[in-house]
């Protein structure tokens, strides 16, 4: 199931908060909509189901899945925009080799679906100026 | 207050008691620099990277930390390219979770 873009946000924006309470000390309470929210989250990161699944048996682990998630979301976006940022600046220098090369860096190592859409998104956007 | 503003340009409300309508101000100073500042960026197209990175001049938030650089930098970019989403709804998530809402604003899918 893909999520449509107002789905994706809503639900990524509610994690955040989920992880700032984690942060201010709340237990994470594993409840069956806890357990629907992580088990939705899990693959818009590239985490199995199979692998949620299995991290939902203990509250510990489901912590430790929901954190797991909010870092690939955190990072991910982290490292895109900083990319973007560098890629635009290249573009308008002229340097397209340079401007492609920051979106193949992302796509490297990046393994959230929305993430990766956005870097081959540009890909292919430069590709079609040159 | 302008300097304050100038000092916390992510949190005007919260830093300089500036209000909503005051903060939303700030928003458009914002928009302002970036068209003032973008011209020299175009103008810089035959030069190499880092001059061009020089002209971009990020300098006036060099201090910042650096998620509110990512905010106001994302934001030009939403802004200037035309990102989906809305920008200023971004920007101020941004300051409150301190990073940029990549599922809300972020470069438009291409036209098939």
């Amino acid at each position: 199931m893909t999520l449509q873009d107002a789905e994706l946000d809503a639900l990524w924006d509610h994690l955040w908060g989920l992880e700032d309470r984690i942060n201010h000390g709340e237990p994470l309470e594993l409840s069956a909509r806890m357990r629907d929210l992580l088990l939705s989250a899990a693959p818009t990161v590239a985490i199995s189901s199979a692998d949620a699944e299995a991290a939902l048996a203990t509250t510990e682990s489901a912590t430790a899945l929901l954190l797991e998630i909010r870092k690939r979301i955190r990072e991910g976006s982290n490292r895109i925009n900083d990319a973007l940022v560098r890629m635009y600046a290249l573009q308008d220098a002229g340097d397209l080799k340079n401007a492609r090369q920051q979106m193949h860096d992302v796509l490297a190592v990046e393994a959230v679906p929305l993430y990766r859409e956005i870097a081959e998104g540009e890909l292919a956007r430069l590709n079609d100026l040159s | 207050m302008s300097c304050c503003i100038q000092n916390h340009p992510l949190t005007p409300v919260q830093s300089c008691g500036a209000d909503p309508l005051e903060a939303a101000e700030i928003l458009k100073t914002l928009e302002s620099l970036y068209a003032t500042a973008h011209p020299d960026a175009k103008e810089a197209a035959e030069a190499d990277v880092a001059q061009v990175e020089q002209e971009e001049d990020w300098t006036s938030i060099a201090k910042l930390p650096e998620w509110k650089q990512r905010c106001v930098k994302s934001y030009y970019a939403c802004m200037d390219k035309g990102w989906t989403g809305k920008c200023e709804d971004c920007l101020r998530r941004c300051e409150g979770q301190r990073e940029w809402p990549t599922s809300m604003c972020r470069p438009r899918p291409r036209a098939r």
